[in-house]
Order: C-alpha cells, then sequence, then structure tokens
C-alpha cells in the first residue's frame, strides 16, 4: 500500500496544515489524519515531520496553538490559524493552482505520435 | 507566563505532546481491531523517528541556540583541560600574535584620537580652517577680535607655527639654531597639563607691554644649560637680542609640529624681526596674513557645537571645531599611519594563525573517529562545526584578554625604544577603539585558526573511521590543507626577514639623500666677522691636499634650513624650503645642474631682483609645461621678485616629518657673503686625514675649536631611527620564522608518526632507510618553494608600496637582491633542518617494533 504513496514537495506540508485548520482548531494527531483522508491516503506524511512544520508556522505567527481536551478526554495541543496565516493560506493556495494548471497544460499538451 | 512568550514552549511540553499523538494513534488502531502491541508498533512507525523530531524540536526552540551555546563551551571548557598543554600552547602562541598588534594598535590609537591635553580633555577645542591650510587661521587682529567677541569659549589662546629661527641661544656657540613658538599669554592655560619646572607661565602683562621674556622648553633646559636651577632672572642671548628667562616648562603635545627650544609672547614678533627669515615683516598689523593658530577652553555650559556657530557668527564660515586629536586635523595621514604599522604586525598574526592551525589540525584528524560517531548518531556538521569552533573561540578569548596587558604595558616602551627624537610621553588608555580591535582581531583569529581543524576532523569516511580503521594515508585534502597552512607561514615569514634585510642594506642608502654625503666635511662656524672673507677661506682650504672643492652655505644641509614665501602661479604664499649658498655648493655635493646655470660671483650684488635656482620639483610644480629658467616668481612678503636662473635635480628638503610633509620643491639663494655659518668640503680619499687638517686649518684661521665632521655624520640621527624600526623587524621576523619552524616540525613529525605502518611495511619490503627518510623530506618540502616564490612576489609588493609612501628615507630598496636570496636561504635551511629530525627518527625505528604495536 505505501509503495504507491507520494512523497511530499519540500514546503508543501506547511501549506496542508494550514488548510487543514481553517474550519476549525486541531490537534497535531487530528492534522495527520486529515491530511492522510484528504489525500486519499495517496500522501506519505510521517506523524513525526508534522511537528517541526507546526513549530516553525508557530514561530512565524501563522497559528497559535493551547492546550485543550480532545474528544475522547485526552489532552491536547490544539492549533488554531490566525489572521497572518489565513492570509498566507490564500496567497499559497492561488500559488499552488497557478503552477498546477500551468505544470498540467504543459503536460497534457498533444504528443507527436509515441505509443502510450 | 512571559518566560513562555519571550522563550516559547519548551522541551517537556513537546515531548507530552508528541506522546499523546502516539496515545491517540494506538487507541486509534485499537479501535480498528489490531492487538494492542501491534496498535503501539504501527503507531511508532508511522510517526517516524520519535528521538529524531524530539531533537528537530528542540533545535527549533527559541531557547536552542543560548542553551547549545553554553553546552558547546562547556564542551570546550572539558576538552582545553583535557589537553591543557596543547591548549596552553595555542594559546601562547595566539597571545603574542595578537598582542603584538594590539600594542601597535594601541600606540597609534593613543597618538591619534586623544586630545592633545590630559586636564579636562573635554573643553579643550582645536579651531581649523575648512580650506587647503588648516591650522593657521588667524592674523593678530583677527585673534584679538575672536578673543574679546566670542562668548562660549573661555580661554582662547593663539601660537605661531614652529618656527625655524637662526638665532643663538644663550652662550652655546655650537648650536647655531634654535626654534620658538610665539604664542599668546593665556597659551598655558590652555595646555595646562603640567605646572611650570621652574619659574613661571606668562601673565597677561607680559603680553600687553610686550616685555623681552622667554619660557625654555625643559629639554632644552636640560641639554643646553645643564639644568641650571639659577636660570630664572638671567638674561640669555636670541639672536643677539637678550631674553629674560621667566621659567621652564614641559612641551604641550602639540603632535604636529617639532618641539621648540622655548616660547615667548607674539607680541615680541616685531622685536625679534631679523633674527629668521620668517620674521623679516611686521606682522602684528597685518590683517591679510594668517599665521596664528588658535585652540581654546569651552566656557562651561556650552558644546563644541555651540562655540562653532558663535565662531562661524563672529568671523568666518570657514572655521571648524575639533578635539584637537590627530585625528581631526590630518584624517588620511593618520589612517595612512595605522594601515602601515599595522602591516607587520598583521603578518605576524596570520603566521600565528596558521601555526595554530596546525597545532589544532594534528588533533582534529585524531578526533576523526569522535566525530564520525556524533554524526553517525544524527548531529548535524554545522552544529558540530560551531562545537569544534566553541573551543577556539574559548582559546583566542583567553589570548585576547591576556594582549589587552601587552596593549597596556607595550606601548610606553616600544615609543620610548622607537623613539629618537623627542616625543611627547604618551598615556597609553585603553579606550573602546581598542578594546573593540582585540576582540575583532580575536574573533578573526580564533576563526582563522580554527575552521579549517574543525572542517578537517568532519572529513572523515564514516565506516573506515567507525571501524577504527583510518586509511594508512588519510584522504588526501588533509594534507593538502596542511601543506597551504605551511606555506603560508613560510611565505609571511619571509616577508618579514626580507624587510629585515631591505632595511638592513637601506641603512647605507638611507644617506644617500640625493647629494654625497660620505665625501663631504663639514664645519659650522658660527657668525664670522669681516676678516674672515669666503674668498680667503676657500683658497686656504684649497691648498689642502686631498680638497676638491670649497662651499658655503648659511644652514647644514637637510637640518633646520630656511624658507620663503613665493606666489606660484595659482596659488599665492606658497611656503617654500630654501637654503642659502655659494656657487660651488652644487659641485661640492654632487647635485647634477639641469638646465640653466648656478650662482656666479655677480650674482651677490644683484639688487632688485634676487637670482634663485630651483629644484626640478619646484620647476614641475610651477611651470609644468615651459622652462623655467628666466621666469620671475613674486616674493609677497618683501615684495620683490625672484629671477630664476637654473634648474637643479631634486634632493631631500628635510628628514622624517619635515620630509614627508614636502614634496620637494626647494629654492636655493646665494648666500650673502658675510653671512655663511656652514663651510663644506669635498674631499678624495679617506676622512680622518682630512678632518684632523681642517680642523687645525680652522683653529688657525678663526681662533676658535671648530668641529669638524661628514655630513654622514650628521644624518645618523635617521639611522638610528631606521636601525631601530629594523630591531624591531628582524624581532617580528625572528618570531615568525620560529613560529613558522614550529609548524613545520608538528606537522612533519605528526605525519611520520600517522605513517609509522606504512614506512614499517616499505622497510618489512626492502626499501632502504635512504628512501623513507627521502620519502618524508620530500613530502614536508613539497609546499616550500611555492611559498618562497610567493614571499618573494608579496615582500617585492610590500617594500615598492613603504617606498612609495616616503616615510622611510630611503628609496629603490625592492631591487637589491641580496635580501630576498638571504631571507630565502635562511628559510630553506631552517626548514630542512626541521624536518631532518622527524625524518632521521622515522628512518631509525624498528619497523618490527612498529608493525606489532598496531
Amino acid at each position: 500500500m505505501s509503495e504507491h504513496r507520494i512523497r511530499l514537495f519540500p514546503g508543501t506540508l506547511e501549506m496542508l496544515v494550514l488548510q487543514t485548520l481553517v474550519l476549525a482548531p486541531r490537534h497535531g494527531h487530528g492534522i495527520a489524519v486529515a491530511i492522510q483522508h484528504g489525500s486519499h491516503d495517496h500522501l506519505l506524511v510521517d506523524h513525526g515531520s508534522l511537528y517541526p512544520a507546526l513549530q516553525r508556522l508557530e514561530h512565524s505567527k501563522l497559528i497559535s496553538s493551547e492546550w485543550g481536551t480532545s474528544d475522547n478526554n485526552r489532552r491536547a495541543r490544539y492549533y488554531k490559524l490566525t489572521k497572518a496565516g489565513r492570509k498566507k493560506l490564500a496567497a499559497e493556495t492561488g500559488k499552488w493552482t497557478k503552477m498546477v494548471r500551468a505544470v498540467t497544460g504543459v503536460l497534457g499538451m498533444p504528443q507527436p505520435e509515441e505509443d502510450s | 507566563m512571559s518566560f513562555k512568550r519571550w522563550f516559547g514552549r519548551g522541551d517537556a511540553d513537546y515531548q507530552e505532546e508528541i506522546r499523546e499523538h502516539l496515545a491517540m494513534e494506538t487507541q486509534a488502531n485499537i479501535d480498528r481491531g489490531m492487538s494492542p502491541e501491534d496498535a503501539a508498533r504501527a503507531a511508532r512507525l508511522s510517526f517516524g523517528s520519535v528521538e529524531g523530531t524530539r531533537q528537530q524540536l528542540h533545535e527549533g526552540g527559541r531557547t536552542f541556540l543560548m542553551n547549545s551555546l553554553a553546552e558547546d563551551f562547556r564542551y570546550a571548557f572539558r576538552t582545553i583541560r583535557r589537553n591543557w598543554l596543547l591548549s596552553c600552547a595555542v594559546v601562547a602562541t595566539l597571545s603574542v600574535g595578537i598582542g603584538v598588534t594590539a600594542a601597535v594598535f594601541s600606540v597609534v590609537n593613543g597618538l591619534a584620537f586623544n586630545p592633545p591635553v590630559n586636564v579636562q580633555p573635554d573643553s579643550f577645542v582645536r579651531i581649523l580652517n575648512t580650506t587647503r591650510t588648516p591650522r593657521r587661521v588667524a592674523s593678530v587682529p583677527k585673534y584679538e577680535r575672536l578673543r574679546t567677541r566670542v562668548r562660549s569659549i573661555r580661554e582662547l589662546a593663539a601660537w605661531s607655527g614652529f618656527l625655524p629661527l637662526e638665532a643663538a641661544l644663550g652662550s652655546d656657540e655650537s648650536v647655531a639654531s634654535a626654534g620658538g613658538l610665539m604664542v599668546s599669554c593665556n597659551f598655558f592655560s590652555v595646555f595646562n597639563d603640567d605646572p611650570p619646572r621652574l619659574g613661571r607661565f606668562f601673565l597677561e602683562e607680559d603680553c600687553a607691554k610686550a616685555t623681552p621674556v622667554i619660557i625654555l622648553n625643559q629639554q632644552t633646559w636640560r641639554n643646553r644649560f645643564d639644568s641650571d636651577p639659577d636660570i630664572i632672572g638671567r638674561s640669555i642671548a636670541f639672536g643677539g637680542h637678550p631674553l629674560t628667562v621667566i621659567g621652564v616648562a614641559v612641551s604641550p603635545k602639540l603632535f604636529d609640529d617639532a618641539a621648540p627650544d622655548g616660547w615667548f609672547p607674539y607680541t615680541l614678533q616685531p622685536y625679534l624681526k631679523d633674527t629668521g627669515t620668517f620674521l623679516k615683516v611686521d606682522w602684528m598689523n597685518d590683517e591679510k596674513f594668517e599665521w596664528l593658530q588658535m585652540a581654546g577652553r569651552l566656557q562651561p555650559g556650552y558644546s563644541r557645537e555651540a562655540a562653532l556657530a558663535e565662531l562661524r557668527v563672529v568671523d568666518s564660515p570657514d572655521l571648524r571645531i575639533t578635539d584637537g586629536s590627530v585625528w581631526s586635523i590630518y584624517p588620511t595621514q593618520v589612517m595612512l599611519v595605522f594601515a602601515l604599522t599595522l602591516v607587520f604586525p598583521t603578518v605576524v598574526m596570520l603566521i600565528v594563525c596558521a601555526t595554530v592551525a596546525t597545532l589544532l589540525l594534528s588533533r582534529a584528524i585524531g578526533r576523526r573517529h569522535e566525530m564520525a560517531i556524533r554524526l553517525s548518531l544524527g548531529g548535524s556538521r554545522r552544529r558540530l562545526v560551531q562545537t569544534l569552533l566553541a573551543e577556539n573561540f574559548l582559546l583566542a578569548g583567553t589570548a585576547g584578554a591576556i594582549s589587552l596587558l601587552f596593549a597596556y604595558l607595550v606601548p610606553p616602551f616600544l615609543l620610548e625604544f622607537v623613539s629618537v627624537r623627542n616625543v611627547p610621553p604618551l598615556v597609553a588608555s585603553l579606550d573602546w577603539r581598542v578594546f573593540t580591535y582585540i576582540g575583532f582581531i580575536s574573533v578573526i583569529a580564533a576563526v582563522f585558526s580554527g575552521l579549517s581543524p574543525a572542517l578537517e576532523s568532519l572529513n572523515t569516511h564514516l565506516g573506515e573511521s567507525l571501524k577504527g580503521r583510518e586509511l594508512i594515508s588519510g584522504p588526501r585534502s588533509g594534507s593538502r590543507v596542511r601543506s597551504i597552512l605551511i606555506g603560508v607561514q613560510i611565505a609571511f615569514s619571509m616577508v618579514l626577514l626580507v624587510m629585515a634585510g631591505a632595511l638592513l642594506r637601506g641603512e647605507r642608502r638611507l644617506t644617500d639623500p640625493g647629494f654625497e654625503t660620505r665625501q663631504v666635511l663639514f664645519a659650522m662656524l658660527g657668525r664670522v666677522d669681516g676678516s674672515t672673507t669666503e674668498t680667503a677661506l676657500a683658497q686656504g682650504i684649497r691648498s689642502i691636499p686631498g680638497v676638491r672643492s670649497v662651499a658655503f652655505s648659511k644652514s647644514l644641509p637637510l637640518v633646520r634650513e630656511n624658507g620663503i614665501y613665493l606666489d606660484l602661479p595659482g596659488s599665492p604664499a606658497q611656503g617654500i624650503l630654501s637654503a642659502d649658498v655659494s656657487e660651488e655648493y652644487f659641485s661640492t655635493l654632487g647635485i647634477p645642474v639641469l638646465s640653466g646655470r648656478v650662482f656666479s660671483r655677480a650674482d651677490t650684488d644683484a639688487t632688485s631682483d634676487e637670482p634663485v635656482v630651483i629644484s626640478q620639483q619646484l620647476a614641475r610644480r610651477a611651470f609644468p609645461q615651459e622652462n623655467p629658467v628666466g621666469k620671475f616668481l613674486q616674493m609677497p612678503m618683501e615684495k620683490r621678485r625672484v629671477h630664476i636662473i637654473g634648474v637643479v635635480k631634486d634632493r631631500d628638503t628635510g628628514t622624517g616629518p619635515i620630509k614627508a610633509s614636502n614634496d620637494g620643491s626647494f629654492v636655493y639663494k646665494r648666500v650673502k657673503p658675510s653671512e655663511f655659518e656652514c663651510v663644506l668640503v669635498r674631499f678624495d680619499g679617506d676622512a680622518r686625514p682630512l678632518t684632523r687638517a681642517l680642523q687645525s686649518f680652522l683653529k688657525l684661521r678663526t681662533g676658535a675649536f671648530v668641529p669638524v665632521a661628514t655630513l654622514q655624520s650628521s644624518l645618523e640621527m635617521d639611522a638610528a631611527l631606521l636601525r631601530r624600526i629594523q630591531i624591531l623587524l628582524t624581532l617580528l621576523g625572528g618570531i615568525g620564522l620560529s613560529l613558522a619552524l614550529i609548524g613545520v616540525f608538528g606537522v612533519v613529525s605528526f605525519t611520520a608518526t600517522r605513517r609509522k605502518r606504512d614506512f614499517a611495511i616499505r622497510a618489512a619490503l626492502g626499501a632502504s632507510r635512504g628512501s623513507i627518510f627521502g620519502a618524508i623530506m620530500k613530502a614536508g618540502m613539497r609546499p616550500v618553494p611555492v611559498a618562497l616564490f610567493a614571499g618573494a612576489v608579496l615582500s617585492f609588493a610590500a617594500l615598492q608600496f613603504i617606498a612609495a609612501q616616503r616615510i622611510l628615507p630611503m628609496s629603490q630598496m625592492w631591487r637589491d637582491p641580496i635580501p630576498y636570496l638571504a631571507a630565502g636561504g635562511i628559510l630553506l635551511v631552517a626548514v630542512l633542518t626541521a624536518l631532518a629530525f622527524p625524518a632521521f627518527r622515522a628512518m631509525s625505528s624498528d619497523p618490527v617494533h612498529a608493525l606489532r604495536e598496531e
């Protein structure tokens, strides 16, 4: 199953993390699960690599965090988007879609006769 | 709370979060139907490396930088204690390197940036022009106007530039000239560091009434009046004018002039009018002629800016106010002096860094095993370099602290040693500039000496190193770094040695100031009476066998020569150095005539226009495009013209600072028949018999004993200065050389030990001992030829640069091949000797023994 999972481009993890927080604050585990589900298990993300990313985002004031209680009554650190985080996410998403469209455009060009 | 806001979350916080994450994942897995053990395992797997994440979070934390620095320094401290012998060697070496440059810096710093007074330096102001003649700012009427009107300056003093007066001082006839400053009577209230040694300072009425009084410089009082305690109240002759001594004082630190023999009220100017060319005209009421320099003390509560604003309102917008330091008057010169004096210490510093680097390099390679373990445990290379450099910062920091002592203690000795003429005593002050400089240099030393060893210890083949088996000859790059370091040391040692050698050789050429000095005798006759005529003297002297020609002049060449003012095209009233000479002066001193002619008998009775011979440089300056012979120039003071009759080759126009501040422009006038005081005699052969013959001839003629000597001996003062600089350089060269040798020796013996097994195998396979010896020597000598060549090129460039600055009285010294050859030879022999020891040891070791040791 993990063979056809793809590794993330550097820098995209932060964007994904921000996206998972758009609707509501989540804890680290929740973010990991959300990314996994959202990508239909196609993305390979070590849960461990999430935390340094969260730390970086928090240092650059894009998210904030505080301790809370999870659904199953465990202590958990909840992360929340800040205003700057929302702005950043919008900008990054725009850039990403543009790039994806451009790249697919080029790749989708009619190919000279080549077997499939 | 505020702690958290500043430093973010701590490690424990993250740790708890990770623990909770794993628990949640495990729970989720159990919910999916896994057994608890499998669930925990799967949770760990999907998390990745818990330890790695924790480390990453730790390093990303805000407190990390400080914590890790503290850790690194603790670690460095332990390493230093473990290797205390090596560490002491490193600190000692670095202290020498940093200390030498710190001491030199602190000398120049002390001379350049301090106001010239020690008592309340903050209230001191020096007033300068923004124009091209910065120092002479006021005529007498202007000075008196400013003094009465400017409220923000409590005491405003004025003084003339150094006046070389051709006046005998007291009864001491052997020294025919003395120099003095004409000062306002509050001069010593502004420069009030020292009380009068004897007697009193000036009173206002001395200036108001122009009383003929003088305060003697302590030095002059000591040298010429034998520290006579009863001198106060005595009348001494100053160029025939009696002056009453009212005091003896220490010269203030006016760095920009030679120390005067005495000070007298500026209102005495008309009284002393005919004692020197500079004093021919009455300056007291001349509104235009600005000959006074000014300095003062601020009224309490006023700033320099306020004083400047007031000065500009009261008088001229061209004035500026400074703290009076040399830096504020001559910034470019100060920069130059900094650059020049720091060149050699910097070279020594580089050698020191290279030596320390080689010392540490040997250990760095020993550390590869440890580094390999740390790298394989996931330490980042950057972090390890930081750890390794921390040790160097600690060592260099200690060395820097030690060199503060150098910077504090050495400068007085250094000045004492170098100064031949009287330099005012220096208070070595450790100010922020010295601290900054030492800090800066220490950081540089730490990085220079530490970076390559640090990188070297990380340059490992992980696998080999972990197995405890280094490649026998090690990665090639390591030995290249060592070669380069050794090369750098040898090259810079060569620079120092060549410099010292060039100075040693230059001392002989120094005495080539552009005219003959060895084959010329001089005698100072003082003022001669009418019965001793030039013709009679010349005839008599020429009859002495061996004498080629005889010339007369008013003063000794290079020493206290005169000056006149000339209006040059485009720049009026330029002060040009001058000498009064007879017609045979040029042939006697061997100064070639380039165009026109020299004086003739007929020139002595020229009435309206003064015939002059000028130097090539003045010709270039005044008449760049045309032939100057036959042209006229105006003398603004005398209201007469000079008529240029010839141009002669340039010669030095003075020694030391006078030479450095002049471009070589020079004017020769015909000495008036009864005004010559100096006889110059060109001779062939040995000086000694002629000296005696001339002495007895002069004794017969004048009835007095007249000292006779070669011009060469009168230049000995400069030679002495040069000799001391050369001693210092040789000392530095010696330090550099021995450091370089320590480096060479250390590296080669280290390599030899490391390759012991290699050599043992070779010996066991039948290599001769000679070939092993040869292999070590060859490896050691590899960087030497390139280094020697680079050293030669560098010293060539350095010598040329120094010659171009015209600071040392010598020229063309870079052309002399001897210093290069000598320095190269010395280094070669020294390096070979240093190599021979380890090579010999390796050669004579028992191969079986070496192999069994493994």
